[in-house]
């Protein structure tokens, strides 16, 4: 899985309230050699975001206490990270996320895992 | 004008005139007996004209009477059938029977537009009206003709009078409670009149529809709706103060409720389908989430070399997983009735829905024949092969619940039926289906599967997808010997 010109090492927060989701994308994310931290919803997110920093961050919309699309308002201004949301809202259209401040779309239910974590450095890349 | 008979019948005239009194007695007798029977006007003018012998060979019957309520009448009998209208003008006096006069016949033309030349005019006076009713009958020749209709008339002026009295009184009084009786009888719901409990008259819709028991009739309430297989009622009983101590008197009245019950039953359920598409569509959000999750941890775990020995078991986590996911998918495009219509290859679906059955079909003889080459239909892929999958669940079903089947199998084949349709069908040979659930298994929620094994959307949302695109689902059986499905689906036009 982890290709040779796959050098840098990424800061993702994973903000879901599905136990298995976040931590099949902690590790999924981990075994491709980034650094992952994994929160239960937004209020968590906003919590550790500034102190971890991250470079990247995967969001749920559905959450309790701060939803994903709350998040997306109160991220603060100063982070770099790039913004994933994913979602099974089907009202919400692609148009609709990024104009709320959001990097890309996924959504759910997704096929691959690894996939999502591949879609995630591209974006990193493109940027660089 | 000439009549052609005029010889014959002044040849035969003489002959009936040396008829034996006691044979004039006898007509005379069965004229009174015939009109007798005459009940309104209609009947009198018809009876009558049946009753004046053939040899007058007589024209029409014109009867000029005043109603009460509709003024002046004219009533005639033309080819056998029985006019009435408004008379124009007041009709000429006249007070006793006698040839029409030239006056008179010009009265008859104006009323009628034709020529009126020979004419008996009978006064039908007995009522003491201000304006006596008048009969015209007309005649074909005058001479000796006239002088013997003459005398018939004169013999029976007082039956016609009395009859005509009758007549006029009946259409007069009795004509509204004919009315009722008429439209009790032929009222299209069934209508009986109870006198202490038992039937005294029963209206036809009542004879027809509804074959009740004495005893029905007896019970003191009646039930909230009766059901005769194909109707179903609702009675209700209406008592009638009697004067008498015959016991309670009452009309029963028996409402069709069969179009009501029907309707209700089908907005039962559809509020029935819609709440469950509704809750599914909800489930299918809660469900989709963990199954996203044990999929991608499936996925994970894979990768983990310390798990290398249950790599083949995880893989069928995920698979099963995504199975779900797809059930779910199925549910919420049936709850919105989406999906999209491409072009689909009928023998990939069904190797790509086979598989998902394995745990299904084990135990149980699989005969697949594919055309070759493949066909291409249209239709959404997914549901094609939930209908598929549905479809061939149901033959697994059918033959797992009866063991005493020595040899279950399952027969598919997909063939090009016509020049636009494709085939596909699944045939086993299972217990069948009665004759009477044939119509009913596609009935959303019908289902007569053990409970649990069936939710009785199978086969109804089969159909419903597979007509969707334009296609059909046949089905044919035989109890105890096979059910078979026919899934016709249109050709796609880039075949």
């Amino acid at each position: 899985m982890v290709s040779a010109e796959k050098k840098i090492s990424l800061k993702i927060l994973v903000a879901d309230d599905e136990p298995l989701i976040r931590q099949s994308l902690k590790l999924a994310g981990e075994s491709q050699g980034h650094i992952v931290q994994a929160v239960e919803d937004g209020l968590q997110a906003l919590s550790v975001w500034s102190s971890f920093d991250p470079d990247l961050a995967f969001i749920d919309v559905l959450m309790p206490n701060v939803d994903g699309l709350e998040l997306l308002e109160k991220i603060p201004k100063d982070s770099k990270a790039k913004t994933i949301i994913i979602s099974a809202h089907d009202k919400m259209s692609e148009k609709d996320i990024k104009n709320r401040g959001a990097d890309l779309f996924i959504k759910k239910p997704f096929s691959d895992i690894f996939q999502l974590i591949e879609q995630a450095e591209e974006l990193i890349k493109k940027q660089v | 004008m000439l009549n052609p008979y005029y010889n014959f019948s002044k040849k035969s005239f003489p002959t009936t005139q040396a008829n034996s009194e006691q044979e004039l007695t006898n007509s005379f007798v069965h004229f009174c007996e015939k009109m007798g029977t005459v009940f309104e006007i209609k009947d009198f003018l018809l009876i009558l004209k049946a009753q004046i012998p053939k040899k007058f060979k007589l024209g029409e019957l014109l009867l000029f009477y005043k109603s009460e309520q509709l003024g002046l009448r004219r009533a005639y009998v033309k080819n056998s059938i029985f006019y009435e209208e408004s008379a124009k003008k007041p009709w000429p006096d006249v007070q006793q029977i006698s040839p029409c006069s030239t006056e008179q016949s010009l009265y008859l033309a104006e009323e009628f537009g034709r020529p009126f030349s020979k004419s008996l005019i009978i006064p039908l006076d007995d009522l003491e009206l201000e304006t006596p009713a008048l009969l015209f009958v007309e005649m074909s020749q005058w001479g000796k003709l006239l002088e013997s209709l003459t005398a018939f008339f004169e013999k029976r002026t007082v039956i016609l009078n009395l009859i005509f009295k009758r007549a006029y009184l009946n259409t007069r009084w009795t004509k509204i409670p004919y009315l009722w009786s008429q439209l009790f009888t032929h009222w299209w719901e069934p209508l009986a009149i109870l006198k202490n409990f038992q039937a005294i008259r029963l209206n036809e819709a009542f004879k027809k529809n509804l074959p009740l028991s004495p005893e029905f009739l007896k019970q003191k309430k009646f039930s909230n709706k009766i059901e005769t297989g194909k109707k179903i009622y609702k009675p209700h009983y209406y008592p009638i103060s009697s004067f008498n101590n015959l016991g309670p008197t009452g009309i029963l009245y028996c409402q069709d409720m069969t179009k009501h019950f029907y309707l209700k039953e089908q907005l039962f359920q559809s509020e029935k389908i819609s709440s469950l598409c509704k809750l599914g569509k909800n489930m299918a959000h809660q469900l989709n989430n963990p199954l996203t999750g044990v999929r991608s941890m499936a996925q994970i775990l894979c990768q983990n070399p310390d798990l290398a020995g249950f790599k083949e078991e995880l893989a069928e986590v995920e698979k099963a997983a995504w199975r779900s996911q797809k059930i779910i998918e199925n549910l919420l495009s049936f709850s919105q009735m989406k999906g999209k219509s491409t072009t689909c290859d009928l023998n990939q679906v069904l190797e790509d829905t086979l598989p998902l059955l394995k745990s299904m079909t084990s135990g149980l003889q699989l005969k697949v024949e594919l055309c070759q080459p493949s066909v291409k239909v249209q239709g959404d892929f997914a549901i094609l092969q939930q209908v598929i999958y549905n479809l061939i669940l149901n033959a697994c079903q059918a033959l797992k619940g009866h063991e005493n089947i020595k040899e279950p199998c399952i027969h598919i084949n997909t063939k090009q039926s016509s020049e636009n349709k494709a085939c596909l069908q699944i045939k086993d040979n299972g217990p069948g289906i009665a004759k009477e659930h044939l119509e009913k298994i596609f009935q959303p929620l019908w289902t007569n599967k053990k409970k649990g094994q069936g939710t009785g959307f199978g086969l109804g949302i089969a159909r419903r997808f597979v007509r969707k695109t334009g296609g059909d689902i046949l089905v044919s059986s035989k109890e105890n010997e096979f059910a078979c499905f026919t899934v016709f689906l249109p050709l796609s036009h880039y075949n």
